[in-house]
Parts: C-alpha cells; structure tokens; sequence
C-alpha cells in the first residue's frame, strides 16, 4: 500500500517554514533573546541559584544522566500528549511553574503566564510574591490556575489568601514549604542586586515561613476539606508518605530550581522514591531544570503526572512576553510528541520505567543551558525578533 | 534569617579568596592554595565532600536554629576549629595573634600550629580565647616534655600531636619556583621520622589536658590511637599537603566513627569551606570541623576582622541551611539527611566550592 505524501500530517517546524519561519523555531533561540534584552541582575536572578549551585547542576545532571529504550514498529502516526490532570484536560502535561518576582522579565507579570496558559491549555500556578496578584492575574485569563502561597503571616493571614483563592477561581492552593529560610543566591550577593519583592519582605513575615509545620497542613485540611492542597519542595519519600498522611492531594517534588538547599539531589532523582510510595494516591508534581520536551517524558516514565516549567517560562516571557510563552509551549509540544513517536508511544499512558536506561553516560558538563548546547551567548550576533 | 547587608564589605566568602589573591605574592600565595605532588589527595578533599547530596525535610518549625556545638567542655558558636597553619604570619604581620583573637572574638576554637609565629606564649597572651595546641615534634623527649608543660602553662586546653608529617612533603609549587619557605629552614626534621606509638603514650603520660591525634586516614590507626589514650581522632591529610593520593578526608569518615564509637571524639579537615561541608561531616558523626585554607584566605584578605567577617558568614551559611534542611540543632543532623554518591557536577579543585570566583578577572 502506498503511503500518499500529500496527506502526511506536517510537523510544526515544516509548517512554520512553509508560512515563511516562526520567530523561534528552538528553545535556545528563545534563550538568547532573552539574555539580550534583560538586565545583568534579571539575568543572574533568573538563571542563578544558591550557593555553589550544585543543585541546580545536579538537577540537570539527573536528567542528563537518563538515556531512552527506543521501541520500534508501534504505529505512531497520531501521538497524544494530551492528559487529565487534577480532573481537567490539559494540552500536554506541563505546568507553568510559580515564579517570584516574575514582573522582572515581563511588566505584566503573572497575568501574563495566565494568559498563555489559557491560550495553550496548560494550568499556571502564580506565586503568591509577584505583580499584579492574586485578584488580577485572576482577571486577566480563565485558565486553569492555581495559587501558591509563600506564608508572611498568621493562620488567619494564611486562611484569607486561601478564601481569596476560591473566590478567585483558583482550582487548588500550594503551600510551600522547602524555603523556611531565604538562601544565599551569591549571583545576587556578590554584585550587590536588591531584588525590589525582597527588599519589601520584613524580618517578622520572613519567620512565618521558618515555623511552617504539619499542623498548619492539619489545620487547612479540616477548614476546606474539598480544596485540594498541595505541598511544593518536597524532597524524599518519606515526607511524601508523611503529605499521604494528611490528605494532601498534591506532592511537587521541588528543590526550588535549585535555589533553595544547596546540595541537594536532582529532582528527577527523587522522583522514583516518592512516585514509590505515592503514584495514584496523590498527583505527582516535579520541577528542576526541565527545558526539553525529551525531559518532560522522562520525567512522566517515572511517574510524574505533571512538570513544571520555571527558568525557560522566565526566558520565554523574556523574549516575548505573552505570545514568547506560548510559542515556548508549542515548541515543548512538538519535541514532547516527536521524543514519544521516535521511542515508540503515541500517549502519555503507555511511557513508563522500561522506556528509560539508568546512569547513561552525561556527555555535557552539566549547567543552567546543557539541555541547550547550540547556545552562544558568547556570540553577539544572532537571536530573531518576534 | 536577615537579608543580607548590601553595605558589608564581605559578603560572600569568594570574595575574601580574591582578596588574597590579589594582595598575596605568588609564592606566599602557592604555599596557602597548593598540595603536595599532583594534588590528588587535594582535590579528592573536594570530590568527597562533592560527591554527598542532602535529603532534607520539610515543614518542621525551623525560626530558632542553633548552630552551637560543645567540644572539649566548651560552647562554640560553631562546631569548627581555626585550624593550625604553620605560615599565618605570612599572611597577615600579627600571624597567630590576630588569629587567636579572631577566635575570641567570635567564639571558636584555635588550634596554635608548632612553627607558627609569633610564637605559643606570645599567641597565648594575644587573647583569652579557647586555644589548643598541634606539636611538630623537633626534639627529644626532654625538648617534647616541655612543649607539653609549656602548653598546660599558658592555658592551652587540648593537646594535639600531628602524626602525618613524619617526612617533609614534595610540594611541587615551591619546589618548582625555588621558594623555600622561610619558616622551614628553621624546622629540624631529625626528630619526625622517629614518632610511633610510643611517642604518643610519652605524650599521654606528662599532659593533662584532652589528647588529640591529628592526621588519622584509617579506622585501624583511630583504634590505635584510641587504645593509646587519645580523645579525640582528627581525621586530616593536612590538607592534601602531605602523602599525595590518599583518600578524600570525608570517605574517611565513617570507617573511624565506626570503628571510634563513643570511646573518642571524631574532628575532621580537608577541604571544607561552606555552611554545607560542616553539616555533611557533622551528619556523618563528626565533632568538629577544622577550616585551614579559607581562614588564610580570611587572614590574608583583611586581617583578624577578615577571620571574625569569615566565620560570620559561615554561620549566616549554616544557619540557612540547617533551616532547609529542616533541623534546628546540630544533634539532629544525622545520616538520615545523607545520600552517597551523589553525582559531582564541577571538576574538584582547591576553589571549586567557589564557582562565581573568577580569578582571571583583574577587575573587581
């Protein structure tokens, strides 16, 4: 039988260049944008982490680190990257990732985000210490969108935001609880950056954060006991056990992108301990250095049910604010579904641990951009304009 | 914690490296940074402390940390030494002395090197802090009996002999430059290569304060030193400065605390120079933590303040990451927060905790 070019699907790349080029056509290119027009200390906050950053290195190296089992003769002429998650259909199985401060890379902050994320069908989660807030960013898209507190006050402080948050529309609330202590980001220290969200933050709510402990996970269970909660950072399977414990629906795995506990493990690294004790009790959330399509899968064969995507949001709202997000989201897809075709699924469903090889060889120094080596900053001289 | 203080002058501890690599001459310089041959021992200093990951905790009430620790009967702010280095003086006019009341200041310990200037009874009387002191021996039982009473004299509350500097160490950074360090040519030699076991039960037998053995590698030699009286076991390489090729201090430290148990205390150098190097051994059963190369870096950038500045920041350091980790207290940090093995994600050096450091840079 033979196959009739003329009806052959095109990829998203071969219809972009049929309509005359799409401004980025890869990720790195996004990247590059972004580092052109950002400032030093956006830059350095954006790309930074704590410490030594090793982390964040390890964040990468652990994906680095995973090689795939290719399986071939399946039929993948229509791959799915479509999922249900915490009851609705999303576009593909990503999360825009809550970012502090994110009105340094775009004005419009988080509304922005929401924006993109009702345009590609993706949830948001905005954190709760960005412009414009909580009410606004609200206002500005219906998406899926969550709400991700970081605790400067009170119980009754705490419960407020979670009021406002159903009110608002926000599906489910996160608490975060791997930043009880702000870390030494030595990008920003050594050249003297004052991040303007920082310089707001007083002593007294600083240490709400720092007393955080399970009984406030207690607390907000009984008060709203069908508003899922999740827990982002968490970072072994024994705490995941322990969130099971408390009916907590959400466990993010998170080391912050590295930015909060330096030397810690990479996030992929957790996954199959907490996925372990926790894989269709509660959803799995995992974030860490993600910047590929071939990452995300990986991430879902270890049983992820969503990852969320931070830093190359960031570069993404960078380079293009709104429609930057999302082109950055469409090339996610398509690498997504090109990664599934070439190992041999066509959804979400049938990846699990036997597509993936342990301890391959890393062949790149892990860093912020391994997962993007055609990267130059270095070189002046290329990035095309939206 | 507070956000840091834009108007301090060291704010990060890369920082003081810089300084002292631009005020330190070359040679002064390689003495500080450099170990002996191929610098192995060095760098696995590094990638054993690198090799380590965390498995930290959450949500456990961490607004009070305390980074205290006890060691020899006393309170220290921290559970790190000033370690002895036998050139301070060449990193900063007042050597010992300034060091000594830097650990005052702040509130460790300094250990008081052999052949470090200006001296034990002019260092002792610089300051009333908590002072130890690490013998060289370079004499007879007669010339050790009276460094021993020497020590007791002026208050010294900890007794350290050095056990791996029997021989002089080839380091090939002098040795290349011709730079013969001036303290050395004063050093007799005659004496070290003749230190055993008996030399340390001589020791146990005229001293009166606690007995350290300093440059412990193996669990047989820490049983050794257990059964010949020591208190405490200081596991060290001398900083990757004497026998080249042996094991990186932290892959050290489980077979001694094994093989210790309760009967001595366990000190460790090698390397450390983060907040999060001092949990990793404090989590592995160390006591205390010796820092050697980053007070000189201190030393030499800014003087008996720079040290204080040091260990400020090093706590600020300790105090952040124990939150994250989720304990309030060293006594809590056991292996239970540690995962081996970890991948290492920078080729280990003398500066790779440091990764911002840039010093090719002239500039800043």
């Amino acid at each position: 039988m033979a196959l009739d070019a003329s009806k052959k699907a095109p990829t998203h790349w071969e219809k972009d260049l049929r309509a005359g080029g799409a401004p980025f056509m890869t990720l790195h290119e996004i990247v590059k944008k972004a580092n052109q027009r950002l400032s030093q200390g956006a830059w350095d906050y954006l790309i930074g982490a704590t410490e030594t950053e090793t982390t964040l290195k390890r964040n990468r190296m652990a994906i680095d680190a995973l090689a795939f089992k290719a399986r071939v003769c399946r039929d993948v002429s229509s791959i799915d990257c479509s999922t249900t998650f915490m009851g609705q259909d999303i576009r593909m199985p990503v999360l825009l990732a809550p970012i502090g401060g994110i009105e340094a890379f775009d004005p419009d902050g988080g509304a922005s985000s929401a924006k993109a994320s009702e345009a590609f069908n993706v949830p948001h989660m905005l954190s709760s210490r960005c412009h414009p807030g909580l009410e606004d960013t609200a206002a500005a898209a219906d998406n899926f969108r969550i709400f991700q507190l970081y605790v400067r006050g009170d119980q009754d402080w705490v419960d407020d935001h979670v009021d406002r948050a159903l009110k608002h529309g926000y599906q489910s609330f996160c608490l975060t609880v791997d930043s009880a202590h702000y870390s030494r980001r030595e990008r920003d220290i050594s050249t003297r950056y004052v991040k303007k969200w920082r310089a707001r933050v007083g002593e007294e709510g600083v240490r709400y954060q720092s007393t955080l402990s399970w009984d406030h996970v207690k607390h907000h269970k009984k008060k709203y006991p069908d508003y899922p909660l999740i827990l982002k950072g968490i970072a072994t399977a024994e705490d995941a056990q322990m969130a099971l414990d408390h009916g907590v629906e959400g466990i993010y795995i998170s080391n912050h992108g590295g930015r909060q506990l330096d030397h810690g493990r990479g996030s992929i690294d957790v996954l199959p301990e907490v996925a372990a004790v926790a894989k269709g009790k509660a959803t799995i959330f995992v974030d860490g250095s993600f910047m590929r399509g071939s990452d995300v899968v990986k991430a879902i064969a270890l049983g992820a049910d969503i990852v969320g995507m931070g830093r190359l949001q960031g570069l993404a709202l960078a380079a293009g604010s709104v429609e930057g997000c999302i082109r950055m989201l469409e090339i996610v897809e398509s690498e997504i579904k090109t990664c599934m075709g070439l190992i041999g699924v066509s959804s979400l469903d049938e990846l699990d641990e036997t597509y993936l090889h342990r301890d391959a060889n890393i062949v790149a120094t892990p860093h912020q951009f391994s997962a993007l080596p055609l990267l130059n900053l270095e070189d002046d001289g290329y990035a095309p304009s939206l | 914690m507070a956000d840091v203080d834009p108007t301090a002058e060291y704010l990060t501890l890369h920082e003081f490296v810089k300084k002292a690599r631009l005020k330190l001459s070359p040679f002064v310089w390689d003495y500080l940074y450099g170990g002996s041959e191929t610098e192995t021992t060095l760098k696995r200093n590094r990638m054993a402390l690198d090799s380590i990951a965390f498995r930290p905790r959450v949500l456990r009430d961490v607004a009070d940390v305390d980074t205290s620790r006890t060691a020899i009967g006393k309170k220290h702010r921290l559970p790190v030494i000033l370690a002895p280095m036998g050139g301070l003086q060449h990193f900063d006019p007042d050597g010992g002395a300034a060091v000594a009341r830097s650990a005052e200041t702040f509130g460790v310990p300094f250990m008081c090197g052999g052949n470090t200037q200006p001296g034990l009874a002019n260092i002792a009387k610089a300051a009333n802090g908590e002072l130890y002191y690490q013998l060289y021996v370079m004499g007879d039982h007669d010339w050790i009996e009276e460094r021993v009473k020497l020590a007791m004299d002026v208050g010294c509350t900890a007794f350290a002999l050095t056990v791996d500097s029997n021989l002089g160490s080839r380091r090939e950074r002098d040795i290349s430059k011709r730079y013969t360090k001036p303290w050395h040519t004063t050093n007799h030699y005659d004496h070290r290569p003749h230190i055993t076991w008996k030399t340390v039960d001589f020791i146990k037998s005229k001293c009166n304060v606690p007995l350290i053995l300093k440059g412990i590698q193996s669990a047989e030699d820490a049983v050794l030193g257990v059964e010949h009286g020591a208190d405490v076991i200081y596991i060290s390489n001398h900083g990757g400065r004497q026998p080249d090729h042996t094991r990186g201090s932290m892959e050290i430290l489980p077979e001694v605390v094994e093989a210790v148990g309760n009967k001595a205390k366990v000190w460790i150098d090698g390397g450390f120079a983060r907040g999060t190097d001092i949990m990793k051994a404090i989590g592995l059963g160390a006591e205390m933590v010796g820092v050697g190369r980053l007070q000189g870096y201190a030393l030499a950038a800014a003087g008996e303040a720079g040290v204080v500045r040091m260990l400020e920041i090093l706590q600020q350091e300790l105090v952040i990451d124990m939150g994250l980790l989720g304990v309030n207290n060293l006594d809590q940090i056991d292996e239970s927060y540690i995962h081996m093995n970890a991948p290492v994600v920078n080729q280990p050096h003398q500066l790779s905790a440091f990764p911002l450091l840039n010093l090719e840079d002239e500039g800043y």
